[in-house]
């Protein structure tokens, strides 16, 4: 009986030295350390943390991935153990700007003024920019959706799935513009009374059309191009009317254990080699010197309407509770 | 008054004096230790919870915002949350109700029938609780959604007929779903409490002629009815606490750990989230007390002396129908693991069935998971070696020593068995997160910490079962000849007790090394581990990756599991037990 515990403690043993080896030997000559807390999936730090090290091997970069809301709350309480912050969305970016560390890097000017702070605290990266994505199996021709007033159609009845704007700060995104259209919530209140499912999480709506379980859901651009490169058959339509101008963007924590990393990192992230990797995990980068990413159009085909990230903000728990009550 | 007195009285100071140092505080600081630690990891956390459940709204902060019923007033006030509440108590009532219609003859049959191949049958029947529910509810989908190869597949059968059967969004599927992944709670105590109990009672109640089913109403079935309520209220428990599934097949049906989410991680108010917390554990406290209620009417002492073996059901009849049984329910709940197997080896499940064969996706776990594969071992595997510790010693002081307050440790170490996993998690995330007095988010000690708060009880109640059935002669022996209690404790009860502190163990590692719902409020980017990985890769819509990494694990887990119960006297269920 014994045996087991002393097999037990051999696993334990063997797995630490096995790992701690081969974590000792990623780490170069000139050690720093650097961890990285995103907004995005896994994958997209992953590809960013390897294109970073192909230029600074010193650099051990790690990396946890938290919803934006979750972010906000971690910096705002000088709690998180990271030291950058990537791909918040601008209203949780703004509300978080006094907790991140003003650091004009090396490409400040290349940045219009409304794609950065003032005093350098956070950079934009890329663009969230919300489409229509349906499922070319189910969905062909004119039964593709063109306006955002198109979802009340009964037509789709029960073919929809959205994210609930209490769980998903995309999803408020989505709810905010709808208001902006109207000045209420009545398309909103219309597509919920047209049978639409809103799940709570917002990377299962884009999955369940990828699969064919809906026809159709609104989304961040890039989970269509990611969608669309990984073979599944779906596309992508801009609703007539536009689409809200969002922007994600990054920063250094204030207070965080290692700024220079950081700094060296931002100086990275913020030029070519940073935005190429945001142009090829399937996001639309900001930056001018690399282009859209595949599968999608160009930035200056698609219709806009004005999207303020501040009033949307201050809005945010009202209409969340209004649009609640209509479930 | 006279100095002779005085003189008297002094002395008897001194003496009493000596007398305390002469005491054997061992035990005490032994009790002390763990109390302490379950003061501060679980009860100020829960205190801490309640608390704020008073506090008024907060945005993205953990500091006091003033008092207010305004969590309670927002969550009494609204249509959707008053709904997820009733969609909650119904779903958890009605999986409750039917892992007891499924779990129980199951667990009758592999204990009371003849059949071949129990050992694999008790080992699989336990697989469908340690797959995290996240990605148990994906496979639901590829399985029993609008396109989902088994609903297509039977819609095809069907079609003759002009019938079709609906695909799994909605109430039914997420009671069909919680009842195959939660079954197995109520299958292994069936199995346990059947195959444990007295033969005598039955064979003397035979031999005054009842019949066979007077026997079974009047006799077999009270004698199990204390297992059948401690393992009722553990469905109930998980049922209520599940978020994965809700999240993925609920639909529109949201549900309180739904609401729990959107508190927290949508609007950063964590006093509203321990609001809805507080009430959830009202309910959850409720039902402990009707299950205590019903429990309390049907307990029996049985004295057992030796244990006869039970005769089991030898025609052909029977065999048959506990085979055919046996197998539907196994094939239907394990259909999650299978279309893991399956997924890990492909690279997409979009359609009906799954595209592009490869080996990359097991590839990459050495490329891409070495140091979270280390992390889930080492945590898991430090936190059950220390549950087993403190488990075993924390039942063999209660159980054997009775000292004043068992009752409260008792209850203490009981606590997080019966508080959903999102409430012990908002419990430590409130009191440990943000600035306060300890500040471990993302530490290891943390995890290491709530892990042993939420597993202790299985070595715990493994232990202390064990003891109640081992008579203390052997013990008292040992102390009569001299030994301490410590001595006593580790040279002649621990290799007693070997077998329940294994089950025990078994039981706290496998469900630790899928512990999801703890843990994604905890970790920090050097504490990630394999289930994290898993739910960031379905999340991501990288099932290939997702599945290959919980192959692995099911494998891990199959095989501790098996091989523990290949050996004589450990008994998982007596970990579960209340």
């Amino acid at each position: 009986m014994k045996k087991l515990f002393v097999v037990m403690l051999i696993l334990a043993t063997v797995f630490t030295a096995v790992f701690a080896e081969a974590a000792a030997e990623n780490k170069g000559a000139e050690k720093m350390e650097l961890v990285i807390l995103s907004a995005g999936k896994e994958s997209e730090s992953e590809a960013l943390i390897e294109a970073f090290n192909k230029e600074y091997p010193n650099i051990s970069v790690t990396h946890l991935e938290k919803d934006s809301g979750d972010v906000l709350t971690l910096v705002q309480q000088n709690s998180s153990d990271s030291d950058v912050v990537l791909l918040i969305a601008q209203d949780s970016l703004i509300p978080m700007a006094a907790n991140l560390y003003p650091y004009k890097n090396v490409n400040d000017a290349k940045f219009d003024a409304e794609y950065k702070d003032p005093e350098g605290r956070w950079y934009a990266c890329s663009m969230p920019l919300q489409t229509f994505m349906y499922n070319t199996d189910l969905l062909k021709g004119d039964d593709v959706p063109k306006s955002w007033f198109d979802l009340a159609d009964p037509k789709y009845y029960g073919k929809i799935v959205m994210t609930n704007p209490s769980s998903s700060g995309s999803a408020y995104a989505q709810l905010y513009m709808m208001y902006k259209l109207t000045g209420d919530l009545s398309l909103a209140e219309a597509i919920a009374k047209n049978g639409t499912t809103y799940v709570t999480d917002s990377k299962s709506g884009p999955q369940a059309v990828a699969r064919g379980e809906y026809a159709l859901t609104m989304t961040g651009e890039s989970n269509v191009s990611s969608a669309m490169a990984n073979g599944s058959p779906v596309n992508y339509l801009y609703p007539q009317e536009g689409t809200g101008r969002r922007i994600e963007g990054a920063g250094i924590i204030d207070g965080c254990k290692n700024l220079e990393a950081a700094k060296i990192f931002m100086d990275w992230f913020t030029g070519k080699g940073g935005a190429e990797v945001i142009r090829s995990v399937g996001r639309r980068p900001v930056s001018t010197e690399v282009g859209g990413p595949d599968f999608l159009p160009a930035l200056n085909e698609l219709p806009f309407f004005e999207y303020d990230a501040i009033e949307a903000g201050d809005l945010k728990k009202q209409l969340r509770a209004d649009f609640n009550a209509l479930l | 008054m006279s100095a002779k007195y005085s003189m008297i009285e002094n002395g008897a100071e001194t003496n009493k004096i000596k007398k305390f140092f002469q005491k054997d505080f061992s035990q005490l600081i032994i009790f002390m230790i763990p109390m302490i630690f379950i003061a501060i990891f679980l009860l100020y956390p829960m205190a801490i919870t309640l608390v704020r459940a008073f506090w008024a709204p907060a945005e993205y902060t953990f500091k006091f915002t003033g008092w207010s019923l305004e969590g309670f007033r927002t969550f009494f006030g609204t249509k959707l949350y008053l709904k997820a509440l009733i969609n909650s108590i119904i779903v958890s009532l009605s999986v409750t109700i039917f892992c007891i219609l499924i779990g129980v003859p199951m667990g009758y049959c592999v204990a009371r029938v003849k059949i071949p191949g129990k050992k694999l049958l008790v080992s699989l029947g336990i697989l469908p609780i340690i797959m995290p529910s996240f990605v148990g509810a994906y496979t639901w989908v590829i399985l029993l959604g609008n396109n989902g190869i088994v609903r297509v597949a039977i819609n095809w059968l069907l079609k003759p007929f002009g019938v079709t059967i609906p695909s799994i969004y909605g109430m039914f599927g997420m009671i069909l779903c919680m009842t195959l992944t939660y079954y197995p709670f109520v299958f292994q105590m069936a199995y346990g409490a059947f195959s444990g109990a007295n033969a005598l009672l039955e064979e003397s109640a035979s031999l005054m002629g009842a019949g066979r089913t007077r026997i079974m109403r009047t006799i077999t079935l009270p004698l199990i009815i204390p297992s059948l309520g401690a393992s009722a209220l553990l469905v109930f428990v998980r049922a209520i606490g599940n978020f994965g599934i809700p999240a993925v097949i609920g639909g529109n049906n949201y549900v309180l750990p739904t609401l729990i989410k959107f508190a927290y991680s949508g609007a950063g108010d964590i006093n509203l989230a321990s609001s809805i917390a507080v009430i959830n554990v009202i309910i959850t406290g409720l039902v402990l007390y009707l299950q205590k209620y019903i429990v309390s009417r049907h307990e029996y002492e049985t004295i057992s002396a030796t244990h006869t073996e039970i005769k089991q059901h030898t025609s052909f009849g029977a065999r048959l129908f506990a085979i055919i049984l046996c197998l539907i329910v196994l094939i239907f709940s394990l259909l999650p693991q299978v279309t893991i197997i399956v997924m890990s080896f492909f690279k997409r499940w979009t359609g009906l069935l799954p595209t592009g064969f490869t080996w990359e996706n097991y590839a990459n776990i050495f490329k891409k998971s070495s140091h979270e594969l280390f992390n889930s071992f080492f945590l898991s595997i430090t936190a059950t070696l220390m549950c087993a510790v403190f488990g075993s010693i924390l039942a063999y002081i209660t159980e054997r020593k009775r000292p004043k307050g068992a009752a409260l440790l008792d209850l203490s170490i009981m606590a997080p068995f019966i508080l959903p996993g999102t409430v012990v998690s908002i419990a430590l995330l409130s009191a440990f997160g943000g600035n306060g007095i300890f500040k471990l988010t993302g530490t290891y000690a943390i995890l290491i910490i709530s892990y042993m708060i939420r597993r202790t009880p299985y070595v715990y109640r493994s232990v202390a079962a064990n003891l109640t059935q081992l008579n203390p002669s052997l013990e008292e022996a040992s102390t009569i000849s001299g030994a301490t209690w410590f001595y006593t404790f580790r040279r002649v009860s621990v290799p007693l007790i070997m077998p329940a502190i294994i089950s025990g163990s078994v039981m706290t590692l496998t469900t630790l090394l899928q512990e999801l719902s703890t843990t994604i409020l905890l970790y920090g980017a050097k504490t990630r581990t394999v289930p994290i990985q898993i739910f960031n890769a379905v999340n991501e819509n990288n099932l290939g990756r997702a599945s290959a990494l919980s192959t692995v694990l099911l494998i891990v887990v199959f095989a501790i599991i098996y091989t523990m119960n290949t050996r004589k006297g450990t008994d998982l269920s007596s970990s579960m037990k209340m």
